[in-house]
């Protein structure tokens, strides 16, 4: 071992020890600005978020309403009035989904409603049409040579219009 | 770095609350009224007049039309409100 390591001698391994101290520092020195770098990227990252998202990532204030109404001033640390804000963007973010399928749905719902209760009138009204329409071609066929028309043919013409005589006459 | 005084301020005002909202827009009252039909012509015995086919005709013409048109605005009436036209009274 000694013949080994023999030519390092005296000052010799005082400069070895020196280059590794300094090589070690020049790692962790490395290694401490790409850490240093990669927080300045996040928060940076952090503070385009927050201004996206309307609040600030520092510490700030906020408002509460307290169990008696006073309206109190609270801290809030670095972070949080941006994480609140987010999360109040999200959820409203899906609450106006779910509230817009179900108003969706409803219109949907109460336009096949409609449209079956129209159906249903107009297949009521072409009935009633129907009907006066043969009952007044009988009433027409009745007529005379002398184009005299009585209350039978006033009856069926009152029924196609959908009328109904006058009352007390 | 962001400049702190451009950022939006909207944290301030709380958490948005309004959500989806439903419009309905609905036809003016007058226009979803039900239409009121005159009385029809008298069926009595005192009912009787010569009338040439051409102008009966006419007259089944005319009556067919109202009871369509009239058929057609109630219709048009229950759709938008949802409620049938009573049976229509004659006026007096």
């Amino acid at each position: 071992m000694k013949k080994l390591f023999g030519w390092v001698t005296g000052l010799d391994r005082g400069y070895l020890t020196l280059l590794v101290v300094a090589a070690a520092a020049a790692f962790l020195y490395v290694q401490w600005s790409k850490m240093a770098a990669e927080r300045d990227d996040y928060r940076r990252f952090g503070e385009l978020v927050c201004s996206a998202a309307g609040a600030e990532l520092e510490a700030g204030t906020f408002k509460v309403k307290g169990p008696d109404g006073k309206v109190r001033t609270a801290k809030a640390a670095r972070g949080q009035l941006c994480a609140q804000r987010i999360r109040a963007l999200a959820t409203y973010e899906l609450e106006t989904k779910s509230q817009s399928a179900e108003i969706l749905a409803g219109a949907l719902q109460a336009h096949n409603r409609k449209t079956e209760a129209d159906a249903a009138s107009a297949r009521r009204s072409a009935e009633a049409a129907r009907a006066a329409a043969a009952k007044m071609e009988n009433a027409n066929a009745a007529i005379g040579d002398d184009d005299r028309v009585g209350a039978d043919w006033f009856n069926a013409l009152n029924d196609v219009a959908g009328l109904r005589p006058p009352p007390g006459r | 770095m962001t400049l702190p005084g451009c950022a939006r301020h909207l944290a301030d005002s709380g958490p948005p609350e309004v959500h989806a909202v439903k419009v309905e827009d609905r036809a003016p009252a007058e226009l979803t009224r039900c239409p009121v039909p005159p009385a029809g012509f008298p069926e009595d015995q005192n009912a009787w007049a010569v009338v040439p086919p051409a102008v009966r005709a006419a007259a089944i013409g005319l009556a067919a039309a109202y009871a369509e048109a009239r058929a057609q605005l109630e219709r048009l009436i229950q759709w938008e409100t949802g409620e049938t036209c009573p049976p229509g009274e004659p006026a007096r």
